[in-house]
């Protein structure tokens, strides 16, 4: 088929995933690992499409065109805004509660030894309850409103954070700890320059993994007991079996949390780390 | 400078310093009935074997350790500057920002960081980071962080260990012109009787474990004969032949 073709060790299947925009045997061997995660995209979008294609059913499988159609329309409607900018705010908002309250909780965990040991098992319950126990009970005793998602929310992620971040409170230096007990720095100073650094690979850690976790979790919270944001939508969507809506409302929030990834954390931890390179 | 300090300086008496047992590893006596004055201004070396407390013993007048049967005696109001056997900078603030850090009061900082930068020649790397220098810089950054805070009390932890010997001896002398310079109530331990003598005005032998005092030895010698190899080397003989049998030098 294609004579040109990408310098990557399948060639076959690469040449005919490969979109004519990416030329790679014009490209320097300095810029190919970035078309990597390109070219991957791209086969996704391919399979998806082949994949509609054969199945011949567009209410069931849409093809990628037909979904970014419609989100265009929902974007234009107005509609797709004000439901991802509630669900996003719910995320910041539950995101914020739990990596606050689970770095503080963690961090007595890690460094008191008896406060390790009483809150455990608590600890334990906590992260073997299931997602769906916590939101439909908060719902129950709190009401079906704002304050109960986020708690539900953030109550599923605090176990997590406040696991990592032990560890991270648990590893830290003692040396660099003596260091600043001798020169008398403070309990401010010490905090923010001599502890805070050694927690922020774990912080970070904690980050990124519960922005993914928790707007899974804001969104099946949604569903069960909200009137807007993207989970309602996915879930009045289902009942009306509109598959290109559905999938058109994912891609959008998807596409946001990666542009969040793209612009905040990965920037942020670049930065936190800068001394090591 | 302290009030109390004139006459004072530090007493430490310390009856028993023990550490709790770890796992199968029984409690261990470190130090035992360890008497020492070290008086103002006075540059006091601590000689013995690995493993005798040296480092315990420094911890405790630092005050990173009180957990032990005895008494420190050191006015209240002394800054201690601490040279630990590693360097100890924080990897992710720069060699300034290192000794910024230390400097309670951050409006007089940007003066003492450019001196001490300087007396311990390290102008250039002020804006690096400590995992892009050289262990014999490192210490340099770390000696400039104990002085930076004017301290009434110098401690030092094996300052000048696993350097080669030329890199050492360059920080040996810069060491002793920056006291001369700025005197200093100085208590190290080392385990190299040739930089005991050339910097100290009194030898401390300690034995053990568990640790105390075994001899003491007054060092006599001029700035001049500090500088001359030939000098030191006399007086190491000297303090062979006077120590005691039983001591860390036999």
């Amino acid at each position: 088929m294609a004579v040109e073709r990408p310098a990557v060790s399948r060639p076959g299947e690469l040449a005919e995933a490969a979109p004519p925009e990416v030329a790679p045997i014009a490209l320097s061997a300095r810029l190919r690992p970035a078309l990597v995660p390109v070219l991957s995209l791209a086969i996704l979008v391919l399979v998806w499409q082949l994949a509609a294609l054969i199945a011949g059913a567009p209410t069931r499988l849409p093809t990628p065109g037909a979904v970014l159609l419609r989100a265009y329309a929902e974007l234009q409607s107005g509609e797709l805004a004000w439901h991802l900018g509630a669900t996003l705010l719910r995320v910041a908002a539950s995101f914020v509660l739990a990596m606050t309250i689970g770095t503080v909780i963690g961090f007595a965990m890690g460094r008191l030894p008896l406060l390790d040991r009483f809150a455990h098992p608590w600890l334990v319950f906590l992260l073997n309850i299931p997602a769906l126990v916590i939101i439909v009970l908060a719902y129950i005793w709190i009401g079906l409103g704002e304050s109960a998602l986020i708690f539900a929310v953030a109550l599923n992620k605090i176990p997590n954070v406040v696991v990592t971040v032990r560890e991270g409170a648990r590893a830290l230096d003692r040396s660099l700890l003596e260091m600043a007990a001798s020169f008398r720095l403070g309990r401010r100073k010490t905090l923010a320059f001599v502890v805070l650094p050694q927690l922020y690979p774990y912080l970070a850690a904690a980050g990124r993994s519960g922005l993914a976790l928790i707007w899974k979790i804001v969104l099946v919270t949604e569903l069960l007991g909200r009137s807007s944001g993207v989970g309602f939508k996915i879930g009045t969507y289902f009942s009306l079996f509109d598959v290109t809506s559905i999938l058109a409302y994912s891609l959008a929030f998807v596409v946001v949390i990666q542009i969040i990834e793209w612009t905040v954390l990965l920037p942020l931890e670049r930065h936190v780390t800068r001394w090591r390179r | 400078m302290s009030p109390a300090g004139a006459a004072s300086g530090l007493g430490i008496s310390v009856r028993a310093k023990r550490f709790a047992a770890v796992g199968a590893a029984p409690p261990k006596l470190v130090i035992k009935d360890l008497q020492l004055q070290v008086p103002d201004s006075g540059l006091v070396a601590l000689f013995g074997p690995s493993g005798c407390g040296k480092t315990t013993l420094l911890n405790l007048i630092a005050g990173l350790d009180r957990e032990f049967e005895g008494r420190i005696d050191l006015p209240a109001d002394w800054r201690i500057g601490y040279v630990f056997q590693e360097p100890r900078l924080l990897p992710w603030l720069t060699v300034e920002d290192n000794l910024r850090l230390v400097l309670p009061d951050p409006d007089d900082a940007p003066g003492k960081i450019a001196e001490w930068l300087a007396a311990m020649e390290l102008v250039d790397i002020g804006k690096v980071y400590p995992n892009r220098i050289s262990l014999g810089m490192a210490r340099r950054v770390a000696l400039a962080r104990a002085f930076i805070i004017d301290p009434d009390l110098l401690l030092m932890d094996e300052p000048f260990v696993s350097l080669d010997e030329p890199t050492a001896q360059r920080l040996r002398t810069l060491l002793l012109a920056t006291l001369q310079a700025h005197p200093t109530t100085v208590l190290f331990v080392t385990h190299n009787l040739r930089e005991a003598i050339m910097l100290a005005d009194r030898l401390v032998l300690l034995s053990g474990p568990p640790s105390h005092v075994q001899q003491e030895i007054a060092v006599d010698l001029t700035a001049a004969e500090r500088a001359d190899e030939a000098a030191i080397e006399r007086f190491r003989a000297e303090v062979l032949s006077q120590a005691l049998p039983e001591g860390p030098l036999r």
